[in-house]
């Protein structure tokens, strides 16, 4: 396994914050269209 | 995703997966090591940054760390959002759980992912059911549409009818609920099924611990309080949610599994739970109510 994906490319910023912040923003999205409480119904138990 | 692992994805692991048997991953279809050319590199920094981060959780949670971390993210957030009246755990809870996951993936600890995922929701729901039996006027804020489930539910054990236990009422909804994982798993790498999951679990717990509570503790309250067919259900979506988080996360980083058996038998026993949760429901929902009119009457 190469090792060249965990380097920062460019010098900017930790590619694990890098997906954290594309993440959260999709997370964000879906959460504000209220993707979860439409698409997942309640079914009664 | 289950990732070809065992190197140093962040730069901070040994590079010798020998030296601490901790780090062996414990199953048997992924190895333990990587080599150079087991898959190819990464989705772009998207990839790159979901592979540094499994890798960093693989490592806080490897050996037997990942039962506490399990259990903390079962129980620290409701135990943290108690005083507090708020309803944030069940985001929070899902939140860790996810993050978890994606630990177990990486490092293609499968039976560690699957018992995190079954600790934390037994935990948070112990919990959660002590806290609705015991402390009922805490629930409110805790569980804000618990309160009103367990009104329904309580109609329904009282009087036997309830249009939404008809087969026609639900049987498309839990057709949409198998939709909305295979959409929002990929898409969220599991956070929306993990997060809703927990709210769906507490309206349960809620209608579980107020029935213990009416019923004095009953026994037939406990056994099938929580329906047999809701467990099956469960289980469906802990290994679907699992498998399709697994395969994204593959995707994102390029790495793959070992050939093996193990998965397609993890997705056929998450159908075989969906179609245990339909017959089940269809055929004893009377008999799972009349033990529980008995112990509410008794």
């Amino acid at each position: 396994m190469g090792d060249d994906y965990h380097e920062d490319e460019g010098g900017g910023i930790p590619g694990w914050l890098y997906f954290i912040l594309i993440y959260g923003g999709i997370n964000l999205v879906l959460y504000l269209v209220g993707a979860p409480f439409l698409l997942i119904p309640i079914p009664r138990r | 995703m289950e990732i070809e692992t065992g190197g140093d994805a962040c730069g901070e692991e040994s590079s010798s997966p020998n030296s601490d048997p901790d780090d062996t991953p414990d199953v048997e279809e992924f190895p333990s090591s990587a080599s150079a050319d087991s898959g190819a590199p990464p989705r772009g920094r998207f990839g790159a940054g979901f592979l540094q981060l499994g890798a960093r959780v693989a490592h806080v949670q490897r050996g037997w760390r990942w039962l506490p971390l399990a259990l903390a993210a079962g129980l620290l957030p409701l135990l943290a959002c108690w005083p507090l009246g708020s309803p944030a755990h069940q985001g929070l809870s899902g939140l860790a759980l996810t993050v978890l996951v994606w630990g177990a993936l990486h490092s293609g600890r499968a039976a560690v992912g699957l018992a995190t995922i079954l600790l934390a929701f037994a935990s948070h729901s112990g919990l959660a059911i002590s806290l609705a039996a015991l402390a009922p006027d805490q629930i409110a804020g805790l569980f804000p549409d618990g309160p009103a489930y367990w009104a329904k539910q309580e109609a329904w054990i009282r009087s036997g009818h309830d249009p939404e236990y008809e087969l026609a009422s639900w049987l498309p909804v839990h057709f949409q609920l198998l939709g909305a994982c295979f959409v929002l798993a990929p898409l969220t790498l599991g956070l929306a099924i993990f997060a809703r999951g927990f709210y769906e679990v507490d309206l349960m717990n809620v209608y579980v611990g107020t029935l213990l509570r009416e019923s004095g503790g009953a026994w037939g309250a406990l056994l099938v309080g929580w329906h047999p067919w809701s467990i099956c259900r469960g289980l469906c979506y802990v290994l679907l949610t699992y498998e399709l988080v697994g395969r994204v996360g593959e995707w994102l980083t390029g790495r793959s599994p070992r050939p093996g058996r193990a998965r397609t038998w993890r997705v056929a026993l998450a159908f075989g739970f969906f179609a245990a949760d339909c017959v089940i429901k269809s055929s004893c929902t009377e008999a799972v109510r009349s033990v529980l009119y008995a112990s509410l009457v008794r």
